[in-house]
């Protein structure tokens, strides 16, 4: 009798335990691609007090891929709107210590949207016209001395819900040090 | 969200209704069984009530007893619409059917109770997603499609099988099988049976 039982419930607890999942009725795909260059630094040769370091992301949404001859239509991918990617400035401080600057809504943004409090995001727009996506924004520089940009290299698609496939974009930024941040001095 | 709440209702109530079954079965249990009433009925139909409460599946089995040990028989399982499976081919997999002919051999000495090892094989149809590269003639791009797939897998299972009042029996198994073509990223299928049955 005891084996009975025994084994009622312990094949319940097996079935119970492989069926306990929820059913993943959303399935996400991704792809990784790279692309030279899609966000710039508008740089200029010297830097004063109330200046604009530029920041544009303006891409088209027909992205190459390794591996094929075809150009990739990422928005037809995602079917998102938006790409998102990090960027944040920081001062010199000290000798080898820097301090992350607020940025907050001081920002211009002339294309595309951006927030944030300590890191501040930059969000590509898409526009149907130009068929890219756009960002351009400038940082003021509101104080003198030794700053550094750090931009993130990886664009991330927002709002994916429709397509539920992601295609993440690496790409790089040429006028960053191998560190990966832009160095300059405001006077 | 709502899905997933009806099969943990199901849950419960299976645990209760399978409580109650084996406590039923086990009170009209007779201090003497007749082996002999039992090996006279040569066949059996099955339900299998797990699935059917757990994942809304309806899988029916037939089997037929050579002898003591020996039996054979094929069960068919139908899939509802909405009856998603993520064990095949590591993405979102919809059978539409399975056809399992399969052949059974007792381990145990006991009529009423015994172990058994089987041997299946499982036909099985239906449509799994395919992420994959398309293009619109002039540009790629990615999107998931649909594929149909017909597949054969063979396995081994392992049970435990009850008889009470000489006609119904409780039978649970568990075993693993592979597909023979095509195999793609998976290694082994599990399968797992909590059956009701009636020996005629």
């Amino acid at each position: 009798m005891k084996t009975i039982y025994k084994s009622i419930f312990g094949f319940l607890s097996i079935a119970l335990f492989f069926n306990c999942s929820e059913p993943e009725d959303i399935y996400m795909g991704s792809k990784n691609i790279k692309a030279s260059n899609l966000i710039q630094i508008e740089t200029l040769p010297s830097y004063k007090l109330n200046d604009l370091v530029y920041i544009n992301a303006s891409f088209s949404r027909y992205l190459p891929e390794e591996g094929y001859t075809d150009l990739l239509d990422i928005y037809n991918t995602t079917k998102s709107k938006e790409y998102s990617f990090d960027f944040l400035l920081e001062k010199k401080s000290a000798y080898e210590t820097w301090t992350p600057i607020n940025i907050g809504n001081k920002i211009v943004v002339n294309k595309g949207k951006s927030y944030g409090i300590n890191s501040n995001i930059g969000i590509c727009v898409f526009n149907p016209e130009s068929n890219k996506y756009e960002f351009r924004a400038g940082i003021p520089l509101l104080e003198t001395g030794e700053f550094r940009l750090r931009i993130s290299n990886n664009l991330y698609p927002l709002d994916t819900n429709s397509s539920n496939i992601s295609v993440h974009i690496y790409t790089t930024i040429s006028q960053v040090d191998d560190q990966g941040y832009y160095s300059f001095k405001v006077n | 969200m709502s899905y997933y709440f009806y099969i943990c209702q199901m849950k419960k109530h299976l645990f209760i209704f399978l409580f109650l079954f084996a406590q039923a079965l086990l009170a009209q249990k007779q201090s003497v069984k007749n082996d002999s009433l039992i090996l006279s009925n040569k066949n059996e139909i099955r339900i299998d009530v797990g699935k059917l409460l757990f994942s809304s599946r309806l899988k029916v089995a037939y089997e037929r007893f050579l002898n003591k040990d020996f039996s054979y028989g094929i069960s068919g399982m139908y899939f509802g619409e909405n009856y998603t499976d993520n064990i095949f081919y590591n993405s979102n997999f919809k059978k539409s059917y399975e056809i399992e002919p399969f052949v059974r051999y007792s381990i145990s000495k006991n009529v009423q109770r015994f172990l058994y090892v089987e041997s299946f094989s499982s036909i099985c149809n239906g449509n799994y997603k395919e992420f994959k590269r398309l293009s619109d003639g002039q540009y790629a791009y990615y999107d998931w499609t649909k594929s149909n797939f017909t597949n054969v897998a063979v396995g081994f299972a392992v049970g435990y099988k009850f008889y009470l009042k000489e006609h119904f029996c409780m039978d649970f198994n568990f075993g693993l099988s592979s597909f023979v073509y095509n195999k793609k990223d998976t290694e082994s299928l599990p399968k797992f049976g909590i059956n009701l049955g009636y020996r005629f």
